[in-house]
């Protein structure tokens, strides 16, 4: 099998890979292996991560390739401010995670390593280190394997295969869950009230942590927004999937989306019916979903050309879709993912 | 369509005693930020230099004591 990486949106650090530092709204490949200039490879990408100004692919045979700014050591290899071709890390890896301006890598043996800065625990590493610009591992021994690690702008969830919640970084408005501390500087074990293996799965946004399972849905930080659909709406949706953008929340129910939070510029899932989709993705303020026919559409804000171009027709602006909008329409997609700005499609070539 | 993105504490700004400038992330991976001056003169509103999205600055006149502390 042969697959590419497509993208568009915000790439003022190179985040995008695709050998430039402009922005763009309409999809471009991405080319990594053999220098980043090759944009196909044999081996599938399973998993992007996105920072503020960065972006992680791993692959199926657990490589992993970094792009984008490098100036607070993010990218965890010695590079100048930037890069805007994916370049390989050494090692092999099994789960990564990026917040703001840090990376976070699980290795095959189960020993997360950092890299980047972190003046509120992000790093994990202790109150002493809160910068490193080598993939640096957290002498934290876990209880169990590492199955899930996921980061919002500035604090990380692992889940254990024993079902337990461990996190490090801000804390202060709850989204590690109970605890009077404000940050966490290392991986603590974290309580979410209910039996951690009565939550099926979990989602991060900006300032907090939703888990969710056959008991429904619990919020656990601050975003007003969210926090008041929730009570207003009395969430029970027993739901398969949720993912957070940065100040809201999109829950798969049956086949359709329901999103409760900001709707600023039009984040919030515009269409309760209609558009029959497979899958769905989130970045920071904008979604993605990809149909059965493999379009994919975007929604939200997409200032910088995440969603995609805009017709000039009905008023409408490069700044808010508050409606769907096709940026994709092709050969086989077989995965979507959202970052900063940032849009991004895995197809598999016949 | 000007409208506020989202409402922010000042304690979760970084505020650098240099620039004199409060940031926080924006979404588009740059940096909303305003100074304190502004802040004094009564301004809340933090701007990002590579978008149209703007903050507000959740915060007391008395908050800003102890960052004008941290200039000397």
């Amino acid at each position: 099998m042969k697959y590419q990486l497509l993208c568009c949106g915000s790439n003022g650090s190179g985040q995008l890979g695709v050998g430039n530092v402009d922005d763009h709204n309409i999809i471009q490949k991405a080319g990594f292996l053999s220098d980043g200039k090759d944009f196909i490879t044999s081996k599938q990408p399973i998993s992007i991560a996105c920072g503020g100004n960065h972006t992680l692919v791993l692959l199926e045979s657990n490589e992993v390739f970094a792009t984008g700014s490098s100036e607070s050591g993010q990218l965890g290899i010695d590079t100048q401010s930037q890069i805007n071709r994916f370049l390989k890390l050494d090692g092999l890896w099994k789960l990564v995670s990026c917040g703001w301006e840090f990376s976070i890598l699980v290795s095959m043996d189960g020993v997360v390593y950092v890299s980047g800065l972190g003046l509120k625990g992000e790093l994990g590493l202790g109150k002493t280190q809160t910068r490193t610009t080598k993939l640096t591992p957290i002498s934290f021994t876990f209880p169990d394997m590492i199955i899930d690690v996921k980061s919002s702008m500035n604090h990380t969830v692992v889940r254990l295969a024993n079902g337990d919640f461990y996190g490090w970084g801000v804390s202060r408005k709850g989204q590690l869950g109970l605890t009077s501390e404000k940050v966490l500087w290392t991986p603590t074990k974290l309580e979410f009230g209910l039996n951690p293996s009565s939550y099926t799965g979990y989602s991060v946004g900006k300032d907090f942590t939703v888990l969710y399972g056959d008991s429904g849905l619990k919020f656990f930080g601050t975003q007003d927004k969210v926090q008041r659909s929730i009570q207003e709406n009395t969430v029970t949706i027993k739901s398969s999937k949720v993912l957070s953008m940065w100040t809201s929340i999109h829950i798969l129910d049956g086949n359709r989306l329901i999103s409760y939070g900001n709707n600023s510029h039009g984040q919030l899932f515009p269409t309760k019916t209609g558009l029959p989709f497979k899958e769905f993705a989130v970045g920071s303020e904008h979604g993605l979903a990809l149909t059965n026919s493999n379009s994919v559409y975007a929604w939200g804000w997409g200032e910088h050309g995440n969603c995609g171009e805009y017709s000039e027709t009905e008023n409408r602006d490069e700044v808010t879709f508050d409606y769907l909008n096709k940026i994709y329409e092709g050969d086989n997609c077989i995965a979507i993912a959202g970052g900063c700005a940032t849009s991004w499609i895995v197809t598999q070539l016949v | 369509m000007e409208t506020i993105y989202d409402e922010i504490e000042i304690e979760d700004f970084t505020f650098d005693p240099i620039t004199q400038l409060f940031q926080y992330p924006c979404p588009c991976g740059d940096k909303f930020a305003v100074g304190i001056d502004d802040l004094q003169d009564g301004e809340d509103i933090a701007i990002c230099p590579s978008c149209s999205l703007m903050v507000r600055v959740v915060f007391d006149p008395e908050d800003l004591k102890e960052y004008y502390d941290q200039l000397d």
